[in-house]
C-alpha cells in the first residue's frame, strides 16, 4: 500500500484504505472516492491539491488529507 | 386546479436548477460549482389541470448529513411527503450519481429519474441502456438536456404520467448497501469502449490548472471582467444620467409648470427623488455588466478551480482553498456570499470565511469608487477602482489569517471538491441570472432608497426656508462629523451625512449625497422641455443607439482599461460641488472607509440568521473598526508622503 501523495500523475491505483475521522471519511466518499474504486491520478505536484478523476468525475483534494488515503497502483 | 409537488433532487451540477429554470421561466440563481442551491427554492408551472409546485433542494451527494446546505435535503425528505421527487442524475458520471438514487429509493418515495447532459456520453464512448435500468429499478427514466427547452414539453409530460403511476420501487428494498447495489446495476446496464480521446474538461485543465500559468490566468481573467464591466457600461451609464437629468427632469418641470404645481413639490421630485434615485439607476449598466461576468464564471466551471489554484496561496494562512468561492461570489453580492459558506465543512472554517466576506467589494458599492474616481481620477479611474478590490481582498486575507491563528484555531485547511466539468454557458441563462440579480438592485433603488433619499430631502430642507448646511441634517451631521475629521472628508458633511444611509444598503450612498449635494429649495435651475416632447423621444432614442455602439466598441476594444471616461469627471453640477469639498486624498480614503464597512442589513440579517447575533456583533465591530483604522492610515499617511 502507498500513500495516494507519492503515486506520480496519469496513473491509476485502487483505493484500499482511507483513515482519519469520519466527516471527510464520508465526505469522500460520498463524492465516489472509496475502499475498492479505482481512480486516475490527473495532478499531484508539490504545492497544489490533488486532482483526480473517478468515473468522470474530477475530485480535487487537500495536501493533508491525501496523507489519509492508501492505494495500490494497477 | 389542483396543487402537485414535486421535489428536484440531485447530485450538485447536475442541472436541477437549469431544468427548473427551463421549465418554469422563473430566474434561479444558477452556476457550475458545487452548491449553488443553499437554501431550499420554489417555482410555479401551469401544467394541463394542474399547477406544479417545484421546489428545487440543495445538491447532495447522499442522504447523510454532513454539511449544513445538505441537512435542508435530508430535512425535507423526513418532513414532507411531495408527490413526485425529480431525481437529477448526470449521465456521464452513472457510478457516482447513482448511489443517491438508490438511498431514494430505497426510502420507499415515488421518483422519476431525469438523465441530463445525454449527448455528451457519445464523446466518452459511453452507453447506458435506459430501458434496462427502467426495469431493474422499477421507475421511469428519461434522457434530455436541461438547458434546452425543446425538452420541456416531454418532461411535463413525463412527470404527469409519473403522477399517474405513482409507482414507487419495490426492487431497491435488499438488504445489501446502497454502494453494492450501485456497483451491481451499473455493470448491468452501462457499457464503455475504452477512447484515446482526452475530453475537452481535461484539455483545458491543463491550461487552466497548469502549474505555471495557472496563476496568471486568474488574474488576467478577473482583470477582463473588470476592464469589460467598466469599460462596456461607462457609454450606458452616461445615456441614463442624461436621459434622466436632460429629459425626464425636464418633462417633470414642463409638466409642473403647466399645472402650477407648488415649488416644494417640485423640488422634491426633482432634488430630492430624482437626483437621488436616478444616481443610482444610472448605475444599472455596470451591475448588468459585472453580474453577467460574474455568472458567467460560476456556470462555466471556473469558480470551483479556483479553489484549486488559490489553495497554495489561503494554505499558509490557515484557511483552505475552497473558502475562496464565497470571497468570489461576493464580488457579486456578499449575501450568497455568506450563504455559500455553508459548502464548507467545518463550522470555524464558516465563520472565519463569513467574516472576512464583507472586506470583499459587493457590486453594490461599485457606483461609490465610479463616482469618486472619475471626479478625482479621471485618467486612472479604473486603476484606482481596482486599487480598492485589491485593498479589500488583502485586508479579508489579512483578518482570516489573524482569526485564525488567534480565535479560531481548530480551523481546518483539508478540503475535498469536484471540479465540474466546463460547460458553455447559455446567453439565456447568463442574461436572466443578470437580470434576476439587477431587478434586486432596481426594486431596492425603488424602494428603500426613495425612502432614504426622500428623507434625506426633508431633513435638508426643514426647518423650511433654511440653507442646507443649517438643515437638521446638516446640523446633526455636522455634529457627528468630527469623528471623521481625521479621515479627511469629515468636513463635508454632506459625506457624513450619505454613511449612516450606506448601512441600510449601499447604493443609499450615491443616491444620499447626491440629494444632499443638491438640494436646493429656494433655487431651481432645471429648465423646461423645448422642442417639444416627440423630437425629444427621437433624440434619446439616437443617443441610446449611440451608446450601446461605444460599449460595443469599448467592449472588443483595446486591452487599456478606460477608453471611455463617465461625464462625471467633467462639467456636472454634483462633481464640481464634491470637488469644492474634497481633495484627491479625501475622496480615496473616503472610498475606504465605504469599502470596509459592512455592505447592507441584508448581509447583516444573513450573518445573524446563519451564526446568531454574538457572532453578528463581532463583525460589525471588526468591519466598522477596520474602515475606520485603514482610512485613518490612507489619509493621515496620504499627507505625511505629501498627497493632497
Amino acid at each position: 500500500m502507498k500513500l495516494i501523495e507519492t503515486i506520480p500523475e496519469n496513473f491509476e491505483v485502487q483505493i484500499q484504505k482511507i483513515t482519519g475521522d469520519n466527516f471527510l471519511k464520508e465526505k469522500l466518499e460520498s463524492l465516489g472516492l472509496y475502499k475498492g474504486i479505482k481512480i486516475k491520478i490527473i495532478k499531484n505536484n508539490k504545492v497544489d491539491p490533488l486532482l483526480v478523476k473517478v468515473d468522470n468525475r474530477r475530485v480535487s483534494i487537500s495536501k493533508g488529507l491525501g496523507l489519509k488515503i492508501f492505494v495500490e497502483l494497477l | 386546479m389542483k396543487k402537485i409537488n414535486i421535489a428536484f433532487i440531485g447530485n450538485p451540477n447536475t442541472g436541477k436548477t437549469t431544468l427548473i429554470n427551463t421549465l418554469s421561466n422563473s430566474k434561479f440563481k444558477i452556476g457550475n460549482w458545487p452548491g449553488v442551491t443553499v437554501a431550499k427554492k420554489e417555482a410555479f408551472v401551469e401544467y394541463k389541470e394542474n399547477i406544479f409546485h417545484l421546489v428545487d433542494l440543495p445538491g447532495l451527494y447522499n442522504l447523510s448529513k454532513i454539511s449544513d446546505d445538505e441537512k435542508i435535503t435530508t430535512e425535507y425528505i423526513e418532513e414532507h411527503e411531495p408527490d413526485l421527487y425529480v431525481n437529477i442524475i448526470d449521465s456521464t458520471n452513472l457510478r457516482t450519481n447513482l448511489l443517491l438514487t438508490i438511498q431514494l429509493l430505497k426510502e420507499g418515495v415515488p421518483v422519476l429519474l431525469v438523465f441530463n447532459f445525454w449527448n455528451d456520453l457519445n464523446g466518452l464512448g459511453k452507453q447506458i441502456d435506459l430501458g434496462k435500468l427502467e426495469k431493474v429499478l422499477g421507475v421511469e427514466c428519461i434522457s434530455l438536456e436541461a438547458n434546452q427547452t425543446e425538452y420541456r414539453e416531454k418532461l411535463l409530460e413525463k412527470i404527469n404520467c409519473s403522477l399517474k403511476n405513482k409507482k414507487r420501487s419495490t426492487k431497491v428494498s435488499s438488504s445489501l448497501p446502497a454502494r453494492a447495489i450501485v456497483d451491481i446495476i451499473v455493470d448491468k446496464v452501462e457499457k464503455k469502449v475504452p477512447t484515446d480521446k482526452v475530453s475537452v474538461t481535461d484539455k483545458i485543465d491543463q491550461v487552466v490548472l497548469n502549474d505555471y500559468v495557472s496563476v496568471p490566468i486568474f488574474f488576467i481573467v478577473f482583470f477582463l471582467l473588470f476592464k469589460i464591466t467598466f469599460d462596456g457600461s461607462a457609454p450606458l451609464i452616461d445615456w441614463i444620467d442624461q436621459f434622466i437629468n436632460g429629459f425626464v427632469a425636464k418633462l417633470i418641470v414642463t409638466i409642473f409648470t403647466s399645472f402650477s404645481v407648488p415649488k416644494v413639490i417640485g423640488s422634491l421630485v426633482i432634488d430630492g427623488f430624482l437626483v437621488g434615485v436616478g444616481t443610482v439607476l444610472s448605475f444599472v449598466p455596470l451591475m448588468m455588466f459585472l453580474y453577467f461576468f460574474i455568472s458567467f464564471l460560476e456556470e462555466s466551471g471556473y469558480i470551483a478551480r479556483v479553489a484549486f489554484i488559490m489553495d497554495k496561496f489561503m494554505r499558509p494562512l490557515g484557511l483552505q482553498g475552497k473558502a475562496f468561492i464565497p470571497l468570489l461570489i461576493g464580488l457579486g453580492c456578499n449575501v450568497p456570499a455568506i450563504y455559500s459558506t455553508r459548502t464548507l465543512e467545518k463550522k470555524n472554517d464558516r465563520k472565519v470565511t463569513a467574516a472576512v466576506t464583507s472586506f470583499v467589494s459587493c457590486g453594490a458599492k461599485l457606483p461609490i469608487y465610479i463616482l469618486f474616481s472619475y471626479i478625482f481620477f479621471p485618467k486612472q479611474a479604473v486603476f484606482v477602482t481596482l486599487s480598492l478590490y485589491l485593498l479589500g481582498m488583502l485586508v479579508a486575507i489579512s483578518w482570516a489569517w489573524i482569526l485564525n491563528r488567534f480565535i479560531y484555531k481548530d480551523a481546518s485547511a483539508q478540503f475535498v471538491i469536484e471540479l465540474p466539468t466546463y460547460r458553455w454557458p447559455s446567453m439565456i441563462v447568463m442574461i436572466k441570472s443578470a437580470f434576476a440579480q439587477v431587478k434586486g438592485f432596481v426594486k431596492r433603488a425603488g424602494t428603500v432608497i426613495t425612502v432614504v433619499v426622500v428623507m434625506i430631502w426633508a431633513l435638508s430642507n426643514l426647518p423650511y426656508g433654511v440653507s442646507p448646511r443649517d438643515s437638521i441634517l446638516g446640523v446633526t451631521s455636522r455634529s457627528v462629523s468630527p469623528i471623521f475629521i481625521p479621515l479627511g472628508w469629515g468636513n463635508s458633511w454632506q459625506a457624513t451625512a450619505s454613511v449612516i444611509p450606506g448601512f441600510l444598503a449601499k447604493e443609499a450612498v450615491v443616491g444620499s449625497l447626491a440629494t444632499a449635494y443638491e438640494t436646493n429649495l429656494t433655487e431651481s435651475t432645471n429648465e423646461a422641455l423645448t422642442d417639444g416632447f416627440i423630437p425629444n423621444v427621437l433624440k434619446q432614442c439616437v443617443l441610446l443607439y449611440e451608446a450601446v455602439i461605444d460599449s460595443i466598441k469599448a467592449v472588443f476594444g483595446g486591452l487599456v482599461p478606460g477608453v471611455f471616461i463617465t461625464d462625471y469627471s467633467e462639467d456636472k453640477k454634483l462633481s464640481q460641488l464634491i470637488k469644492q469639498d474634497m481633495t484627491p486624498l479625501m475622496a480615496y480614503s473616503y472610498m475606504v472607509f465605504n469599502l470596509l464597512l459592512i455592505s447592507c442589513v441584508a448581509v447583516i440579517s444573513a450573518i445573524r440568521q446563519e451564526f446568531g447575533q454574538k457572532f453578528l456583533w463581532f463583525v460589525i465591530l471588526m468591519t466598522v473598526s477596520t474602515a475606520y483604522v485603514f482610512s485613518f492610515i490612507v489619509y493621515q499617511g496620504g499627507l505625511i508622503l505629501g498627497f493632497i
